[in-house]
């Protein structure tokens, strides 16, 4: 559905170019180092990719909190750096006060429940605590989303799922493309790697 | 997914080619989003008529900002249907929105509301007239005229007639007609700001209506609310109607119960069908199934980046040629790492060394990043031998493989032959453009 051409093309060249930026071709980067940048690069092209979601500039400004690397996002998104990371500061009131107006709900409803069957309210009880558990789970995996209700929660979570399918199936591709370009040359006039059969000693 | 990773595969490969076309479409995000690329997924996806107002319908629906595509797909094809399901499916939305509103008191909606007619109301008149979109418009707006003054008779004229005791058919009607005049005044953006001051008023006007009489005849809101809701939100679990008792005090509250659970449920589906799994069972296992997808996904990004090792040296400069604007310093990666692998030799084998004590993919990744490669000490004796041969040789022969490198890496002396090749192989193959 989102997952569009356009769309994987501009995630793709968005992270070849923040490679470039990170350098990440050096030799002089530590094992850690260099899949950091990687990764770096990837997640700061999807959420570039995607446009003005509330994943992408929750992802963003995860991404900035590291000081080092918030030049070279800088220099990555160019003029789209402000517009992603630029702080709903409204998003914080709306969760504090819905927790306000539930509050005041769920009292007005305990003493409501209290002429019902037991059992009911025990289901009930524990079919939410079971579902709030799992919101918060996915509060924390999704990017941004301690800020957001329910509804929207499930819909950043569905654009965002999208969203790393199409960057684990560039990444991939990305990955094949090079593996393959770093063998198709040395197969001209060396040797090959991978095929299985030997040639006698 | 097959296609699309054929085609992702097109793509990188041409990469050089391609991405001046990505470039260029690629002017802003905003072109992004209306992008002309888009038509013929439209195509694909709406058929029909209903496509252009689904269109806009789509885009205003749930955010302001979105891809077309995600919307015609998520939103469009449920509103495909004809035309007046959907103008009555709009209302209920609006509905939905306004009795959330009254639920959370989030100043946000209304001008989320605001935003969704601004945005079919600008998505209207590309769609053009003549697709037939006609709302029937009890209020006699006579040919729709020049917009501001028949909008301003208007908004009298339907605040009597929220007091009539239909209140929530009067709402539907002024939605759809308030939406259908819109195709008829040029497109001006004077209009629009006449719009926009309407609709504020307009929405002062539904929404304090809405809950006074809302509050008033609880008997009227419930039936047209669940006939609605059962035409457009039919996905949804049944809802015993014993639970919408009439004239008690939680009423209220019960109506935003079943909203916010149909709401749930339709993006619960939406999740579902993205999911790989069919599992159609309850809420909390969809959510875990959720969960598990979203963390399984990140985790194979993190392998991805993991595995990539400089893999990138080669693509680089494909990227590099394509984008002067971006000003982005351009190491050359290539005669970077054919110079490096004439000097550092021994820090590579060092760093080489250490790879290989944590894992041993990760130093073949290495290794093959700076263009080098592990193969058997006694190859290597032969070739070190005859290495202006070499080539030749290799050449005629049947492709060499190497066999399972474990027996034969643990000895470090095997490093200056194999550097010593392959650091040829790399001025060979930068050389040699030819293929023989």
């Amino acid at each position: 559905m989102q997952l569009t051409s356009s769309f994987k093309l501009v995630f793709l060249k968005q992270m070849l170019l923040g490679f470039q930026l990170s350098a990440v071709s050096s030799n002089n980067m530590s094992f850690h180092e260099r899949k950091n940048a990687i990764k770096f690069s990837a997640d700061a092209a999807i959420a570039f990719a995607r446009g003005r979601t509330r994943w992408s500039q929750g992802l963003i400004r995860n991404l900035s909190k590291n000081e080092k690397n918030k030049d070279v996002l800088k220099g990555l998104l160019g003029r789209e750096y402000d517009n992603l990371s630029k702080p709903c500061c409204n998003s914080w009131k709306i969760p504090r006060s819905k927790k306000i107006l539930r509050r005041c709900l769920r009292m007005s409803s305990t003493r409501k429940m209290a002429g019902r069957a037991q059992h009911d309210v025990g289901k009930s009880i524990l079919a939410k605590t079971l579902a709030k558990k799992r919101i918060q789970v996915l509060k924390k995996l999704v990017p941004g989303g301690e800020s957001m209700d329910g509804f929207s929660l499930l819909d950043e979570t569905l654009d965002y799922a999208m969203s790393l399918k199409a960057q684990v199936d560039g990444m991939r591709c990305v990955l094949r493309t090079s593996e393959a370009l770093n063998f198709k040359a040395p197969t001209d006039s060396t040797m090959q790697v991978k095929q299985p059969s030997f040639v006698g000693e | 997914m097959q296609p699309s990773s054929k085609e992702m595969q097109g793509v990188a490969t041409s990469l050089g080619g391609m991405v001046p076309s990505g470039l260029a479409a690629h002017i802003g995000p905003h072109e992004l989003q209306n992008g002309g690329g888009s038509d013929e997924f439209f195509d694909q996806m709406v058929s029909g008529f209903g496509a252009t107002w689904s269109q806009g319908l789509g885009r205003s629906l749930d955010r302001a900002v979105r891809p077309p595509e995600e919307q015609a797909a998520y939103e469009g094809i449920r509103y495909a249907p004809p035309y007046d399901e959907s103008s009555s499916l709009l209302a209920s939305r609006i509905r939905q929105q306004q009795a959330s509103d009254s639920e959370d008191s989030s100043p946000m909606g209304k001008s989320m509301l605001q935003r969704m007619l601004f945005q079919s109301l600008g998505r209207m008149p590309e769609a053009g007239g003549d697709t037939g979109l006609f709302v029937p418009l009890p209020l006699s707006l006579g040919n729709g005229g020049a917009g501001d003054s028949s909008l301003v008779d208007r908004s009298p004229e339907v605040d009597a007639r929220f007091k009539t005791p239909n209140p929530l058919d009067a709402e539907v009607l002024y939605n759809g007609s308030f939406l259908g005049s819109f195709q008829r005044p040029a497109q001006t953006p004077n209009q629009h700001h006449h719009f926009q001051h309407h609709s504020a008023q307009s929405y002062g006007g539904l929404s304090s209506a809405a809950t006074t009489t809302g509050a008033g005849q609880p008997s009227a809101a419930t039936a047209p609310v669940s006939s609605a809701h059962t035409g457009g939100g039919s996905q949804a679990p049944p809802r015993p109607r014993v639970r919408a008792r009439r004239g008690q005090a939680t009423d209220p509250h019960s109506i935003a119960e079943r909203l916010r659970r149909e709401r749930i449920a339709e993006r619960m589906k939406a999740l579902q069908e993205l999911l790989p799994s069919a599992n159609k069972t309850d809420k909390a296992s969809m959510l875990d199934e959720i969960i598990d997808y979203v963390k399984f996904l990140q985790l194979q990004v993190k392998i991805l980046s993991m595995s990539r090792l400089g893999g990138a040296t080669s693509v680089a400069p494909l990227v590099g040629d394509a984008s002067p604007e971006r000003g982005a310093e351009r190491p050359g990666s290539v005669d970077a790492a054919a110079a490096v692998g004439n000097d550092g030799l021994t820090a590579a084998e060092r760093q080489v060394a250490k790879l290989m004590g944590e894992d041993m993919g990760s130093a073949m990744q290495y290794l093959q990043g700076k263009g080098l490669c592990l193969m058997p000490i006694s190859l290597a004796s032969v070739l070190s031998c005859h290495p202006s041969s070499a080539a030749a040789q290799l050449n005629r022969r049947p492709p060499l493989p190497l066999p399972p490198p474990q027996p034969h890496v643990i000895d470090a002396p095997s490093s200056p032959s194999m550097s010593a090749l392959t650091v040829q192989s790399t001025t060979a193959t930068g050389a040699d453009t030819s293929r023989q």
